[in-house]
């Protein structure tokens, strides 16, 4: 089972602290904004990942695993 | 086969449109002349017929049979979009409504085709929405539209009221006008706007089909591809194929830059035309110049798609038909179906930082390696043309343009690299002297492609 991290780039602001935690999946790209190197998150990385998803202050990180539930969103 | 002769080489010159029109015929813009302005509903439905809105299921089949696909640019199978939104509706409760969005924004400044169809058959359109409304299960549509597009939707509001008092089973219609920016045209954008934030594309989790505006499922198709549904499902999916080709069927709306003070020109493709039937430059007389500048009709590349699409070497493409599978096969796609030119005698590179700083200005700023990515695309091809730059600078350039690809919340970053990557390809010897600070022996200037101020209200 893989899971692929999923960056809003609407969100982000390039804090850069993403990489701080997770700089073996994460790096920066030439303007200081994340970039992800392995498409698909081992299991090994997962920890370093969430750390980085949750110290993101503009919460512009998310985890998406497999399988993903369909249909519903948040309501209105 | 039905064929309109020839539409491109006799051009109808048409005093009340800012452009020249190809010959009226065709299929979307048969019926009256352009210059009689819009066509009215009683005209519209004494020349067509009645809508018939029968069955859904039966209608979405005959759409799935045609293999209509968008024509705003992504060119997403249509029936494949109403199905999705069909299911999704009835999965969730009643409250799920969905949305139905004819886009009529055309943010695309290069193209002429969607105003020009609402301003003449704004009735057309308004079938195509009414049949989607009927097949997503929503009872309201709304026309969204771009400011600046005065004519098309004047025409749109009289056609909405006209259909009113006609008393038409229709759902009930909304014509929203937003900010004319390049990327407020966007799917995502139009639901962010209608949803009452500002006309910026989002990120999506879920295609809008399934949950868009407030999480409810919501259709956003082109106005021509909304055009083409009406026609469908009065006359049929085997007599719509008829047109095009089997790879691409149906007629197209392809807006073509020959050169000339009045800029583009629109035609409806129903035979396909290869690319360089498409640019055969006028008689001298049908010139808006009277021919005083022959060279500067004589494509050296041409731009296909829009601003954001990609450039090819004229001679590459000029027996390659417009449809999109024929382009797919160069490396090509017909994007909104725009066709823009460059004369042998102009400078590529002016042309590409021409380009490039307009669609770095139409970022929404929301994404960094588009909001910096692309203002630095542009002051590297800006050095370039002024030759303060080197050879160095623009492999730096090339390493660049692929650190941007991909990450935009919506394509807006993987166009503009399109169109550079491309242009740096097409006008390889453009560049390299302009790397070497030697002259590129440009003589013409570029065409005069309209580049609109950017508005500052993203509402």
């Amino acid at each position: 089972m893989t899971a692929r991290l999923r960056i809003d780039r609407t969100r982000c602001a390039g804090h850069g602290i993403c990489v701080l935690f997770a700089g073996r999946t994460i790096d920066l790209d030439a303007w200081g904004f994340p970039e992800v190197l392995e498409e698909t998150i081992e299991p090994h990385a997962l920890p370093a990942v969430r750390r980085a998803i949750t110290s993101c202050p503009r919460q512009a990180l998310s985890l998406e695993e497999p399988p993903s539930p369909a249909g519903r969103r948040g309501t209105p | 086969m039905t064929l309109a002769r020839s539409p491109v080489l006799d051009p109808l010159t048409d005093r009340t449109l800012p452009y020249r029109m190809g010959q009226p015929g065709g299929r979307l813009l048969a019926g009256r002349p352009p210059r009689l302005g819009a066509e009215p509903l009683r005209d519209h439905a004494a020349r067509l017929g009645p809508l018939p809105l029968g069955d859904p299921r039966r209608v979405l089949e005959e759409l799935e049979r045609s293999g209509l696909t968008g024509r705003g640019g992504g060119g997403f199978p249509v029936a494949r979009k109403l199905a999705a939104a069909r299911a999704a509706a009835s999965a969730g409760c009643a409250h799920h409504v969905p949305h139905v969005v004819v886009n009529a924004s055309e943010s695309e400044p290069a193209s002429v085709k969607d105003r020009t169809l609402c301003t003449l058959r704004p009735h057309l359109v308004l079938d195509g929405a009414a049949v989607a409304a009927a097949i997503a299960g929503a009872n309201r549509v709304v026309v969204y539209a771009h400011r600046g597009t005065d004519r098309a939707i004047e025409a749109l509001r009289l056609a909405v009221a006209e259909r009113r008092a006609a008393g038409l089973p229709d759902p009930a219609w909304l014509v929203g006008v937003g900010p004319a920016r390049y990327v407020s045209g966007e799917a995502s954008a139009a639901a962010s706007w209608l949803e009452g934030g500002e006309a910026k594309p989002r990120a999506l989790r879920l295609p809008l089909a399934v949950g868009g505006i407030a999480g409810r499922p919501t259709v956003v198709h082109n106005v021509e591809t909304m055009a083409h549904v009406a026609l469908i499902v009065r006359f049929g999916a085997d007599w719509w194929r008829q047109a095009g080709t089997m790879a691409s069927p149906g007629s197209r709306l392809v807006t073509v830059h020959r050169g000339g003070p009045r800029g583009a020109e629109l035609l409806e493709m129903v035979a396909p035309l290869t690319v360089g039937t498409l640019l055969t430059p006028p008689a001298p007389e049908d010139r808006d110049d009277g021919g005083r500048s022959p060279s500067s009709y004589e494509p050296g590349a041409v731009l296909i798609g829009g601003y954001a699409g990609r450039w090819a070497a004229a001679d590459a493409v000029e027996g390659v038909p417009f449809t999109s599978d024929a382009l797919a096969a160069v490396g090509l796609a017909p994007g909104c179906g725009v066709v823009a030119p460059l004369p042998k005698e102009a400078c590529g590179v002016a042309a590409m930082a021409t380009l490039a700083q307009w669609l770095a200005a139409e970022s929404a700023g929301q994404c960094g390696p588009c909001l910096f990515g692309l203002a630095d695309v542009a002051e590297g091809l800006q050095r370039l043309t002024e030759r303060v730059s080197s050879r160095r600078e623009v492999r730096n350039l090339r390493l660049l343009l692929g650190d941007i690809r991909g990450k935009g919340a919506c394509h807006h970053p993987d166009g503009v690299v399109g169109m550079v990557e491309s242009g740096l390809d097409v006008f390889a010897d453009d560049v390299d002297r302009h790397a070497r600070r030697r002259p590129c022996g440009a003589t013409a200037d570029l065409p005069a492609w309209p580049f609109p101020a950017p508005e500052e209200a993203w509402r």
